[in-house]
Formats: structure tokens, sequence, C-alpha cells
């Protein structure tokens, strides 16, 4: 009895690993394994902060294996990082939009738009009162 | 034995597979540009700093200190952190009003500024300081975590200390106009016993400080975001 349940908590744990690793490295996929490459170096790019190349090595991972949320993750923060603002703004919503409960794109998303309302939209207000401004004197 | 080792195999695996999926904090700087367009070769002036008149009330000795206080402030802080070239102060400048907002209207009056200084820029503000001296109890709401239910509980409050409301104008001194205004309330908490003394009344204030900053040169925000490794 004892032996039985033994093999059946290897046999579950064996499942289980194989499993994550099927959908981690996704083998036999020759793009999802090249999008995969892309992530891990723009990932290193990003911990050294070279967000350029991070942002250029993420979007090709996008390009490679779309609509992935976690990849559009990785995009929203280094457009972040390149001052890109509006357009992280879009990539977190359309990331959200395919996965809805992904924690990190939501805690991401929330601490975003927080910077956002504080720090970027008012200087925007106060850019277009600016615009008007000039406008009416001219 | 052998059969612990490979289950102990197996759970490394597992949780080396869960880590690699996961996400890692990272710490990124967000530029903000500043609010003013301006590319650092300006000649600026700093004045009339005023002070916000109040209906039915006489100015204080605390209104005069933190105007007096506020223009060495706002000084040091364009110089050392804005690294701004400051023209130095001229002469007691008597402005046609005690209103900042009637002067902005003026606009000989900064042009004259302008052609007396040789300012590129004016900075000038009106400041409004208010002592609060403040102690009492409130009611709040508190859930228990015993019960989980609601309760209300007396909790003392105290707020003492300056409270700053201060108008901040820069004016073109060429034509007169102002081209940025911007309103920045900060608090200075204040022991109970030395509100009476008006010293280091702008001390460690880091709301005005990134503010004013943030006007005339670009500044980085610290934020973390989690970011996946794979």
């Amino acid at each position: 009895m004892a032996r039985n349940s033994n093999a059946f908590r290897v046999g579950t744990l064996l499942v289980l690993a194989a499993s994550l690793f099927a959908g981690v490295v996704s083998a036999g996929d020759p793009q999802a394994k090249e999008a995969e490459a892309e992530m891990k170096f723009g990932f290193k790019a990003a911990r050294r902060g070279y967000w350029q190349e991070a942002l250029m090595r993420f979007e090709h991972a996008n390009e490679l294996t779309p609509n992935q949320p976690r990849i559009l993750n990785n995009i929203a923060v280094a457009q972040e990082a390149n001052g890109l603002y509006e357009m992280a703004l879009l990539t977190y919503q359309e990331g959200l939009a395919l996965d809805p409960n992904n924690n990190s794109l939501r805690r991401n998303y929330t601490r975003f738009q927080e910077f956002y309302a504080s720090y970027v939209a008012p200087q925007e207000v106060v850019d277009e009162q600016g615009a008007k401004d000039a406008k009416t004197d001219n | 034995m052998r059969k612990r080792t490979i289950e102990l195999v197996v759970i490394l695996l597992a949780v080396a597979a869960v880590s690699a999926a996961g996400s890692r904090e990272v710490r990124i700087a967000l530029l903000l540009k500043p609010e003013l367009p301006i590319d650092g070769t300006e000649d600026f002036y700093v004045g009339p700093i005023m002070i916000e008149p109040r209906e039915g009330e006489n100015v204080q000795s605390v209104d005069l200190t933190a105007a007096r206080e506020f223009e060495i402030y706002l000084r040091k802080i364009l110089r050392r952190d804005a690294q701004l070239h400051l023209i130095p102060k001229q002469s007691e400048l008597k402005p046609p009003s005690t209103h900042l907002a009637a002067l902005l209207i003026d606009g000989d009056f900064w042009k004259a500024i302008g052609e007396e200084t040789g300012a590129d820029l004016i900075v000038a503000a009106s400041i409004d300081v208010k002592i609060l001296d403040r102690a009492g109890y409130t009611t709040e709401e508190y859930v228990s975590p015993q019960d989980g239910k609601t309760y209300f509980r007396q909790v003392m409050i105290e707020e003492t200390g300056f409270s700053y409301d201060i108008l901040l104008v820069v004016v073109d001194a060429k034509t007169g106009v102002a081209v940025h205004q911007e309103q920045i309330s900060d608090f200075q908490p204040k022991n109970e016993r030395k509100l009476e003394e008006y010293t280091d009344m702008f001390t460690d204030l880091y709301t005005l400080q990134n503010r004013l900053v943030g006007i005339f040169v670009p500044r980085a925000v610290q934020v973390k975001r989690a970011l996946y490794s794979n």
C-alpha cells in the first residue's frame, strides 16, 4: 500500500515537472525557442540597464509568438523605461485583455497607472493648456 | 534510499521549472521631462517673493520670516539642484500690487525687471503660511481581527507645524508674460513647543523640492516592475 502511494507521488511529480518544462521550453517549435532566447537576452539587457536593446528583443519575441501576456508585460516595462509612456499604457491594456488574471501584469499596470496619473497626465494637461493659450494669443 | 533520491531530484526539477517561468522585480528610473522648455543658457532672476494677503488679517512675523526664508531656499534649490544661472539680487523691488495674480497682468512690471537685471526669465512666488496647532480626538472605524465586527474607537490626532501654500510663477522677461504657474502645498511638522521658533522652515521638504526642481530640469523617478526572465 505504502509502495503504491510512493509510486503515485513520484508519478505525479514527474508529470508536473514534465508539463512545466513542456510549457516553458516549448520544445519542437523553432519560433517559440527563438522567442524564448530573445526574452532571455532582453531580460539580461534590461538587468544591465540597456533598455533600448531589451525593448527590441522583446518586440522581436512578440513578432515570433504574438499575443503572449508575459512578452507584452516585458514590452510595456521596456517602453516605460524608454519614456514611451502612452505606448506602455496601451501595451499593458493589450496584455491584460489577453490575460486579466496575470498577477505580474496587473501589479505592473497598477503601479504604472499611479505613476502616470501623478506625473505624466498632469503634465499633458499643462502642455495642452499651453498650446491652447498660444493659439488664443495668435 | 534510491526512491527518495529520485523524489528529491524530481521536486528540485519542478521547483527549478517554476522559478524559471516566474517574473523578477527590477528597478527602473523613469525620466520626466521638465515642465518648462529651457536649454540651460538662460539667466534667471528670483523675485519678488510675496506674502499672500489674507482678508481681515495683518501680516505677521511668521509671514515675513517665511517669505524671507523661502527666497533663500528657492535660490539655493535653483542654483544647487537645478544648476541654473541666477542673477544676484540687485535692489529692493517695490511691486505695484501685493497680489501676485494682479501683478501677472502688469506686463510692464516684469519687462522693467528684465531690462534692469538682464534676466531672460523671472521666478516669482507668493507664499501663504499657516501655523497648525491642532490636537484632539477623532473617531475612526476599526474591524476587530477577533470577531470581524466593525467598532468605532477614539484616536488622538496631533498636527502641529507649518502648512505652506505657494504659488510659483515663471515670467518671460522679454514679453512680460507668465510662461509657467504652479501651486505647491507642503507641510513642515514641528514640535508643539517649537512652533514659536521660525527656524528651519524649509528643511527636508522633499515634495516642495521635487516639484521646484521638476519645473526646470528633467528628473528621474525610481520605480519597481516585474519582468519575465524568459
